[in-house]
């Protein structure tokens, strides 16, 4: 059987992300480190357990029932191969080995989707991008003054022959 | 909403009988609808719109809120096929390059997602049979709708510069072309390298306050939507203006049927009211304005014993010639920042240079590449990053430091590219959904080959290390035209040449379903000035319609 999570337009918003409500305690420990391992920290970047990641699919699972048995389905298979216990690198492999699957390669994708999508929202994550890359999240509610076009730009394209055909 | 295989439209139900009449019945309020209203509400026409959707409340624009990337990828999504908004109708992509089809149902239609990109066709466009051997010509030429490219420049307020040599002459914009900002420059020094001829886009932005709208303060990915309002949209253009006209908009209504008469013409339409109610809406002028999906749906669903394969559909052609554009990106890497964060995200400059068919090239007709700007955080690291313990790395080497060039090309139109309803799927009403299939033919497939080739030149020509292209294994859908063409024989098209029906003529379809051919320019402008001629030609006919 192929398994699908997409939530498809299912929007979660920030207060609707708190204490999981669909997953139990053994889900969401292993999906605490499912995500750890999707977006790990470094000395610049924190972890994805840093921010409410799995709270964010948890809420997502709230919002899109259809998509639960397939997340759950996925973290059954983890459980089944005793995710929890293995070290770091036997995480990463058993997660490529999930990828990689037919049936539930597809539910990794999702998973890492809503991973991303929470990890890129959270505040302090936004002022990591900004030092790190320049790119300014808040740009797009404060704008940013540019110059106007320069029609000088044009001086060669101005002379050249027209180039259309007329019919 | 799935029932099953062979399932059947919900059964017709008695209407309220109460009727909503008017000169004119609108069925559809996006570009060509609201521009068709408007037009026919200043020469006096009594003009009633039924829109499936709603109007875009300010709270939704994702760009009002700090988390606009994530609202922006799930709620706004324009993948009609998984958004799940109300109003939205089922809808299926298949083919060997399914397209994915990108529909708004909301007042303002499928601009409601736009970068507000606005091309006059060339009068070319309009000759592809006789100029090139390529699709079929249209009833109408460059210099029937130039008028009204005029009018259709001034209401949305089209910020650009008249002397593009790749084009007719045409008369001063409204407004001046938008910022380039420092990505544009570094566009414009590689299409100044490698010689060819650009121009600064024509785009539906504010460049200074216009009509009671503000200038564009550059706040960047601009299909997220404008908060400021500098972005026209029908939204905050025609439809202001077309309501303190008069014209009625009826917003929530689903139309199930056009219904006709003994005569075999149309008498208006069956609507599910926002009250759930089925309502009956009449009219001596039927227009459908629904898009290249929308309207030969409505026409399918309509079919009844004497138009037993959907309405106006003698010649077949109804949901045939499918035309998406051959669209792909080529995402170049450049070693500065790019400035991802701010400016018209649509586009900086564009070239028409491959745009008219050079045989040499070893197909016909031609394409554009417009050079735009960069992906957010979110996009970025989705495309670019995986996961793992190099994910922040890949980001930092991807985000604001790369920089799009958008390629459309010329697709020929083809009746096995095509839209059927969907018999395994319905809306909220019960009303099929749709099914496109979609395949490149070997003339497309060469145009999307060179035009990468030729945007990767520029790519490194405006000084990127590397680029990266996802192809063309699935379309971008932004475009879904021909569906209901224009034509002059009856046997080869749906509507003539004013746009009414050739089974039905007191029938109209007003948007891009009408269009004979694509050209490799986006849409809207042309949309709409068929719609603004359109409501002329209903007009001055309007004896002919009791």
């Amino acid at each position: 059987m192929v398994w699908t999570a997409d939530p498809g337009g299912i929007y979660v918003a920030p207060e609707e992300v708190g204490e999981p409500q669909v997953l139990d305690a053994q889900a969401v420990a292993i999906l605490e480190a499912w995500v750890d391992r999707l977006v790990p920290g470094d000395e610049h970047w924190p972890p994805a357990t840093a921010t409410p990641a799995v709270g964010y699919i948890d809420a997502m699972l709230r919002r899109a029932p259809a998509v639960a048995p397939a997340v759950l389905a996925a973290v059954g298979w983890l459980a089944e191969r005793g995710f929890a216990e293995r070290d770091a690198g036997g995480r990463v492999g058993l997660l490529r080995e999930l990828e990689a699957s037919a049936e539930l390669g597809g539910v990794f994708r999702s998973v890492l989707e809503m991973t991303l999508e929470a990890y890129y929202r959270d505040p302090a994550v936004e002022a990591v991008v900004h030092e790190r890359t320049g790119f300014d999240s808040r740009r797009t509610m404060t704008g940013t003054p540019l110059p106007p076009f320069d029609e000088s730009r044009l001086q060669r394209v101005r002379m050249l022959p027209a180039r259309y055909r007329d019919a | 909403m799935r029932l099953g295989r062979g399932a059947t439209q919900r059964a017709a139900e008695p209407d309220t009988g109460v009727s909503e009449v008017a000169d004119v019945l609108v069925v559809g309020g996006g570009a060509a609808g609201a521009a068709l209203a408007w037009r026919l509400s200043q020469h006096g026409a009594d003009v009633l719109v039924l829109e499936q959707g709603d109007w875009v409340a300010s709270e939704d624009i994702p760009k009002r809120h700090a988390d606009w990337q994530v609202r922006a990828r799930r709620y706004w999504m324009p993948s009609a096929a998984r958004r799940g908004w109300a109003a939205d109708y089922p809808v299926r992509n298949l083919g060997g390059n399914p397209v994915d089809s990108f529909v708004y149902a909301a007042v303002g239609g499928s601009v409601t997602g736009w970068g507000g990109a606005m091309w006059r066709f060339v009068p070319s466009d309009f000759r592809g049979e006789t100029l090139d051997a390529f699709g079929r010509d249209w009833p109408i030429g460059y210099d029937d709708l130039a008028p009204y490219y005029a009018i259709n420049e001034a209401e949305m307020g089209i910020a650009g510069l008249a002397g593009d040599p790749t084009a007719p002459a045409i008369d001063a914009l409204p407004l001046p072309p938008v910022s380039m900002g420092t990505m544009g420059d570094r566009w414009m020094d590689g299409f100044e390298r490698l010689g060819w001829y650009w121009w600064p886009q024509s785009q539906a932005i504010a460049s200074r306050d216009y009509r009671g709208r503000p200038a564009c303060t550059n706040l960047g990915h601009c299909t997220f939507g404008c908060p400021t309002g500098s972005l026209a949209t029908p939204a905050n253009t025609y439809w202001p203006a077309a309501l303190q006209g008069g014209v009625r908009l009826q917003t929530g209504a689903r139309v199930r049927e056009v219904t006709t008469d003994t005569r075999g013409r149309a008498t208006g339409v069956l609507y599910h009211g926002a009250d759930g109610a089925v309502h009956r809406a009449t009219a001596p002028v039927v227009v459908l304005a629904c898009n290249g999906l929308g309207t030969p749906r409505l026409l399918l669903m309509s079919a009844s014993p004497a138009f037993p394969d959907g309405l106006a559909n003698s010649s077949g052609l109804v949901g045939r010639n499918l035309m998406v554009h051959v669209q792909t990106i080529v995402c170049g890497r450049f070693p500065e920042r790019t400035g991802a964060d701010h400016g018209p995200w649509g586009a900086t400059a564009t070239t028409r240079h491959f745009y008219e068919t050079d045989t040499s090239r070893g197909f016909k007709r031609g394409f554009i590449i417009t050079a735009m700007r960069g992906f957010t955080p979110l996009d970025t690291a989705l495309q670019t990053a995986g996961w793992g313990e190099d994910h922040h790395a890949k980001l930092e080497h991807h985000l604001n430091h790369e920089a799009i060039c958008w390629v459309s090309g010329d697709d020929e139109p083809e009746p096995h590219n095509r839209v059927e309803l969907d018999r395994e799927h319905v809306d909220a009403a019960g009303l099929l959904g749709v099914v496109t299939h979609y395949t490149l033919s070997e003339n497309s497939r060469r145009i999307g080959e060179e035009a990468v080739a030729r945007a990767t030149e520029l790519c490194y020509a405006a000084g990127a290390e590397s680029v990266r292209s996802p192809g063309f294994g699935s379309l971008m859908g932004w475009h879904l035209l021909g569906t209901a063409r224009m034509g002059s024989d009856p046997s080869d098209s749906v509507v003539d040449a004013w746009h009414a029906c050739h089974d039905v003529p007191n029938l109209f379809v007003v948007d891009g379903s009408a269009m004979t051919t694509g050209a490799s320019v986006n849409p809207t402008h042309t949309v709409q000035a068929m719609a603004l001629r359109a409501a002329d030609g209903i007009w001055d006919r309007r004896a002919d319609f009791p």
